[in-house]
C-alpha cells in the first residue's frame, strides 16, 4: 500500500478552523481525503495554552483526535536550529523559532507543511520542505491543494 | 515482542499478552482477527493507545480506522472545535501574535 500523503498544519490553519472559518473548514476536509493531517506538538502547545475554558479543552481534544499530533525530536529541533541560523534574514527573532521548529519538523516527518505564513515560508525556500501556501484572502482554500 | 500464537492483548497497567509477554500500555498490536472489530469500535481497550500495529506498520488509531473507513472522515465544519474562538476579540492576526509573543516573552529565566 502506497504511504498517504502528510499534510502538517500550520497553527493559522487551527486558529482558522477554531475561529469558525468555513474556508479552513473545507481544507481541512479536502486534505483528510488525500492524506493524514498532522500537527506539531509546537502547534499543540500553542493551542492548549490558550484555551480559556475545560470546555474548549474538551473540544480540542475532539479535533487533535482527529489530526495525528507530532513529537518534537531531536532530528527537528537540530534541524531548526540550522535553519534559523542559515535563513537569518527570515527567522531572524526568537518570535520565529516555532516557525522554524515547525518546518523542521515537516521536512523530518516528510509532511508537506500547510501555512498561511507566506512572510515566512514563500519568501526564501527552505530547502527540502515542501509547503502548500495558502492566500488567506482567498476565497477558497481548497483550490491549490496537491 | 509476542508470538504468533498470542490471542489476546489487554491494554492497561499490568497488562500481559496471552503468551505473557508484557505489553506496552500505549502500544496495540492486532491480530488479523481483531482489525474488523477495531475499525467498526467494538473491540474495547483500556487505557489510552497511541500506537497500532497494522499490516505491519506502526500508525496512530486514528488514521488506520480513518484510511479503511471513509464514513470515518470528520467533517471539520461539523465538530465541537469549529467557531469555538468565534467570539475572541482579538483579530486573527492579533491572536496569531499574541500566541508567537509567548515564545519570545522574558519569563525571568537565563
Amino acid at each position: 500500500m502506497a504511504a498517504s500523503t502528510n499534510y502538517l498544519l500550520d497553527t493559522g490553519i487551527i486558529i482558522r478552523e477554531l475561529r469558525g472559518d468555513a474556508r479552513a473548514a473545507a481544507l481541512l476536509n479536502r486534505l483528510a481525503a488525500r492524506g493524514v493531517l498532522s500537527a506539531s506538538a509546537i502547534t499543540v502547545f500553542e493551542i492548549y495554552q490558550n484555551c480559556r475554558s475545560p470546555a474548549e479543552e474538551v473540544a480540542i481534544n475532539e479535533l487533535f483526535d482527529r489530526i495525528t499530533p507530532r513529537e518534537l525530536t531531536f532530528e527537528s529541533a537540530r534541524l531548526a536550529g540550522s535553519i534559523m541560523r542559515s535563513h537569518g534574514s527570515v527567522f531572524s527573532s526568537e518570535r520565529t523559532a516555532p516557525d522554524a521548529l515547525i518546518a523542521a519538523s515537516a521536512i523530518v516527518d516528510g509532511a508537506i507543511l500547510v501555512t498561511l505564513n507566506v512572510r515566512q515560508f514563500a519568501r526564501a525556500p527552505v530547502p527540502g520542505l515542501l509547503t502548500l501556501v495558502i492566500e488567506q484572502d482567498s476565497a477558497d482554500w481548497t483550490a491549490p491543494a496537491p | 515482542m509476542r508470538s504468533a500464537d498470542t490471542t489476546r492483548i489487554r491494554i492497561g497497567n499490568n497488562s500481559i499478552a496471552s503468551n505473557g509477554d508484557m505489553v506496552d500500555e500505549r502500544s496495540l498490536t492486532l491480530l488479523k482477527i481483531e482489525r474488523r472489530q477495531f475499525l467498526d469500535g467494538s473491540l474495547l481497550v483500556r487505557g489510552r493507545v497511541d500506537r497500532i500495529q497494522f499490516d505491519d506498520a506502526w500508525e496512530y488509531p486514528f488514521s488506520v480506522r480513518r484510511r479503511f473507513l471513509r464514513e470515518m472522515r470528520p467533517d471539520f465544519g461539523n465538530i465541537d472545535a469549529f467557531g469555538i474562538w468565534r467570539d475572541r476579540e482579538e483579530s486573527d492576526e492579533d491572536l496569531l501574535t499574541k500566541l508567537g509573543a509567548q515564545w519570545g516573552a522574558s519569563g525571568g529565566f537565563d
